[in-house]
């Protein structure tokens, strides 16, 4: 069953449309992402869905229910979505347990109890209960919002840039609780950030998002391999382009010779072309029959990313394990590993 | 942030905003619409005679009051914020005890010390022998004596605003200047007080606005100024012509003043250059030095507040079996009744605002804060002048509506009762309570009333269990600012009280005019220990403000 449904959605502010004609679908217990950079109305579709702004066009379902179309909007606090602030918005007058509780104030005391104790432990906050916001670190105050956030069974969960004020080392450890914890729970989610390890991190489905628009959406390995289109090729990952020239379906020439594999979208013979030359696709070694000189390496621990500059004035990026070691000004040879071609009509 | 909804459901917000700022700010376009009148034969003659006298006297006593707050209110500043010497922490409260102190208050407690008679020249001739006329002793009922006095007591703006710019400085940008030479002295100089000079400015211009609103001083001492020549042309000459006038050039002053503060404010945030907190380096004093600060700590809190409040404890001491009757309890009882209803008039008009601008913020709504904001420095006496004139005429027009429809007169409903002295303290002190509520407000972020939607809870249940709790706290500091400072109002008190109703700060101030200044103690002193109240809360916050940075 669908779990949630945004349908043709369009945001105002103050006569400025700030996202056009989303679409979005998450299955039950799936977490999705929406991904893109600062500015580009992801935080905007997150807050119509939460209740807090109204879209000027589309519907929202949440189970099945709408909750915004052209008769109605139901206010946040009836629409069974629960949601983690950027900020976390932990109460500063409330300890945790008060916090965790402050959303299960029908429940009756006994199953409250138990729900905030369940949640605590769950949160590996427990021994916290009695602290207030204040007393904890960064990575616990987020925790605590999670919990408060989920305690009273949500059909939906909404995550707003949950690791941004975290530090960059934690991130990824973060992210990788938060999805075992909300994948216990059977949580549907939706998450927004800017960071693209954690959206690969965290999700099962990551719509990116730019100008807002949705680019494309798909799991994260289609995203990286087979991005839609140039925006979200170069914001997605890293890598360079190549120009080519469309030969034959499925050929390309470039100066590295005719690159054989599936061009997205149809092309006629003779067309200008870029591809997206990766930097896992670009192998170095000496055998190799093009020549390039390396102008500039990052160290990153088990591989160097070399930036290579070839003898017709290409520069190309280049991931290699960190023992095929080359000076800067090194001369290497190059080939490329490209199994599926990713292709685009030069502008 | 949501245009849509707040236009839908918070559309009240903007006009009754705007009209209780344009209702707040009617005694300022009064005193101001008075530019334009013709001028009377007593303004003419002001004009060519006494102008000149208190524009030099005001003058003088500005440049006065700069000079002394800026020297001890930095000077303790950055001793107690960079120094480490014995009773260093003591100091960095002990320094605001003057704010308590009422100038007219200190003004006559250091006459009644100094004069002939006092204990002082008393001592004095005891241990010289000398008689009356032998020796030369400094009088203090002159210009000098009360830009010192005022001083005394206004420094802590400066030295409060000084302080927490010295200890915002980072650590980094100091050590940066001894990386590239500076010592600590050249530090001093050359780097820490030109970051800390907007919040220097800033605090100045609180002391010059509190100076030019002083009318209990000055009178007491019969100097000319703006605010006694008020008094004097209304009172004396009976000319309201020519009084509001003079409000209106005394308005021009304050003006400037807060345009001056206003910038250094706005400056003042550029200057913050890193957020990097780190302890400061608390250059350590010993031996000569360290003597030296505390001698330099000690001499405004003794002047300042210990001397004084000391002096007044010892006249209270032998006159209140005296003074304290049941017509002293009749006081007290006006002063409470008054300062009371005045602050919480003053704080739900506060809440009010506050809520309207976070809940509708648009620009008619944020110039009107700014508008209701202005009081703060209109001294007491120009909304007084600015009060009564409206109200009167509004009585009289009510008056003849009465008459011509029911043939009764409803008498001075507006400008004889206590409606026009407490419009006066709305006027006068909004400002303090808003900004006091603004500020808690400001510690709720939106994402916590979202956060509490998003949870289940309405609108009015996220109010009662989110911001009820939270703003408690600076609505009782605001309750507690704004009545303290009502207690101690002295010149729009005396203009616009009803007749024969008399609170504290009046019958102290009319017992001093009387030379009957060991009477006036009991009511003094009572004003003064409910002035600590704020003082001592400012403390904690002071020595809060940097442990647990939150």
């Amino acid at each position: 069953m669908r779990r949630l449904k945004v349908a043709g959605m369009d945001v105002r502010y103050a006569n400025r449309e700030v996202v056009h004609d989303i679409y979005l679908e998450l299955e039950d217990g799936e977490i999705g992402c929406l991904l893109g950079p600062s500015g580009c109305g992801k935080t905007t579709v997150l807050r119509a869905i939460a209740g807090f702004i109204s879209p000027s066009r589309g519907t929202i379902t949440v189970r099945g229910e709408p909750v915004h179309d052209a008769q109605r909007s139901v206010p946040p606090e009836r629409r069974d979505v629960g949601m983690v602030f950027q900020d976390y918005a932990l109460f500063p007058h409330l300890n945790v347990a008060d916090n965790v509780g402050f959303g299960l104030r029908r429940w009756d005391t006994v199953k409250r109890t138990s729900r905030v104790n369940e949640l605590l432990a769950f949160t590996g906050m427990g021994h916290h209960a009695q602290a207030y916001p204040h007393q904890l670190s960064g990575g616990e105050q987020q925790r605590v919002a999670l919990a408060r956030a989920m305690a009273p069974r949500p059909s939906l969960m909404l995550l707003d840039e949950p690791f941004s004020s975290m530090d960059v080392e934690l991130r990824g450890q973060l992210a990788r609780d938060v999805r075992r914890i909300l994948k216990a729970e059977e949580v549907t989610a939706l998450m927004v950030t800017h960071d693209q390890d954690e959206a690969f991190a965290m999700a099962d489905q990551v719509a990116v998002i730019h100008d807002g628009r949705i680019q494309q959406q798909g799991d994260p390995y289609s995203l990286y391999h087979h991005p839609a289109n140039r925006l979200v090729a170069d914001f997605i990952g890293e890598g360079v382009f190549v120009t080519g020239r469309i030969t034959a379906q499925r050929k390309v020439e470039t100066a590295f010779g005719i690159l054989a594999g599936t061009p997205l979208g149809e092309f006629a013979v003779g067309v200008e072309v870029d591809v997206l030359v990766r930097p896992d696709d670009v192998v170095c070694h000496e055998s190799a029959g093009h020549r390039a000189v390396v102008t500039d390496r990052d160290f990153r621990g088990s591989s160097y990313l070399y930036t290579l500059m070839t003898s017709t004035g290409v520069a190309l990026l280049s991931l290699m394990p960190s023992h095929q070691h080359y000076d800067i000004g090194a001369s290497v040879g190059v080939q490329f590993d490209l199994q599926d071609l990713t292709v685009y009509r030069r502008e | 942030m949501n245009a849509r909804i707040a236009s839908r459901q918070h559309s009240l917000w903007v006009p009754v905003i705007v009209l209780a700022a344009a209702v707040l700010c009617i005694p300022v376009v009064v005193v101001l619409a008075s530019l334009l009148e013709p001028p009377s034969e007593n303004w003419e003659h002001i004009k060519s005679t006494l102008l000149l006298e208190y524009l030099a006297n005001t003058g003088g006593l500005a440049v006065g009051v700069a000079i002394g707050t800026l020297v001890l209110g930095v000077s303790t500043a950055w001793l107690t914020a960079m120094c480490r010497f014995p009773g260093r922490n003591a100091f960095a409260w002990l320094l605001l005890l003057p704010l308590a102190m009422p100038a007219y208050i200190i003004a006559y407690t250091y006459t009644g010390m100094l004069e002939f008679a006092g204990p002082v020249q008393t001592q004095l001739r005891e241990w010289t022998g000398w008689g009356y006329g032998d020796y030369y002793f400094p009088e203090i009922r002159s210009l000098g004596g009360a830009a010192t006095l005022l001083s005394l007591v206004l420094f802590p703006y400066v030295y409060l605003l000084s302080r927490a710019a010295f200890l915002e400085q980072s650590i980094c940008v100091l050590e940066v200047s001894r990386t590239l030479g500076c010592n600590a002295w050249s530090g001093f100089f050359r780097v820490a007080i030109p970051l800390a000079r907007p919040a220097v400015v800033a605090g100045v211009s609180l002391a010059l606005m509190e100076t030019l609103a002083d009318y209990g001083t000055v009178a007491y001492f019969g100097v000319g100024v703006f605010t006694t020549g008020i008094f004097r042309t209304w009172f004396g000459m009976g000319d309201a012509t020519a009084a509001l006038k003079m409000a209106s050039l005394l308005l021009l002053f304050v003006f400037t003043l807060i345009i001056i503060e206003r910038m250094s404010r706005r400056r003042a945030r550029f200057h913050h250059t890193t957020s990097r907190y780190s302890q400061l380096p608390e250059y350590p004093l010993s031996g000569l030095p360290a003597a030296g600060a505390v001698v330099v700590c000690l001499v405004p809190v003794t002047l300042g507040f210990l001397l004084p409040a000391g002096q007044l404890t010892i006249w209270a001491i032998e006159t209140f079996t005296t003074m304290v009757d049941s017509r002293f309890v009749e006081l007290a009882a006006h002063s409470l009744l008054l300062a009371v209803t005045a602050a919480l008039l003053s704080v739900a008009l506060a809440l009010l605002f506050a809520y309207g601008q976070r809940l509708a913020p648009s620009p008619p709504v944020i110039a009107s804060l700014r508008i209701a904001s202005l009081g703060y420095a209109l001294p007491g006496t120009v909304i007084a002048v600015g009060v009564i004139i409206p109200f009167a005429w509004l009585d009289g027009a009510l008056n003849t509506l009465t008459e011509s429809a029911f043939n009764v007169s409803v008498g001075l409903v507006m400008s004889g009762t206590l409606v026009a002295l407490l419009f006066a303290y709305l006027v006068r002190f909004l400002a303090i309570s808003l900004q006091t509520v603004e500020s808690g407000l400001g510690k709720i972020r939106p994402s916590m009333d979202d956060a509490a939607r998003s949870l289940g809870l309405p609108p009015g249940q996220a109010l009662r269990k989110v911001h009820v709790p939270l703003m408690k706290g600076s609505v009782i500091t605001a309750v507690l600012i704004v009545f303290v400072d009502v207690m101690k109002e002295l010149p729009a008190t005396m203009i616009l009280r009803p007749f024969d109703f008399n609170t504290l700060a009046v019958r102290a101030f009319e017992l001093a005019s009387d030379e009957r200044l060991a009477d006036s103690s009991t009511a003094a002193l009572m004003i003064v220990a409910l002035g600590l109240g704020p003082v001592l809360l400012l403390s904690k916050t002071i020595s809060g403000a940097r442990a647990g940075s939150a």
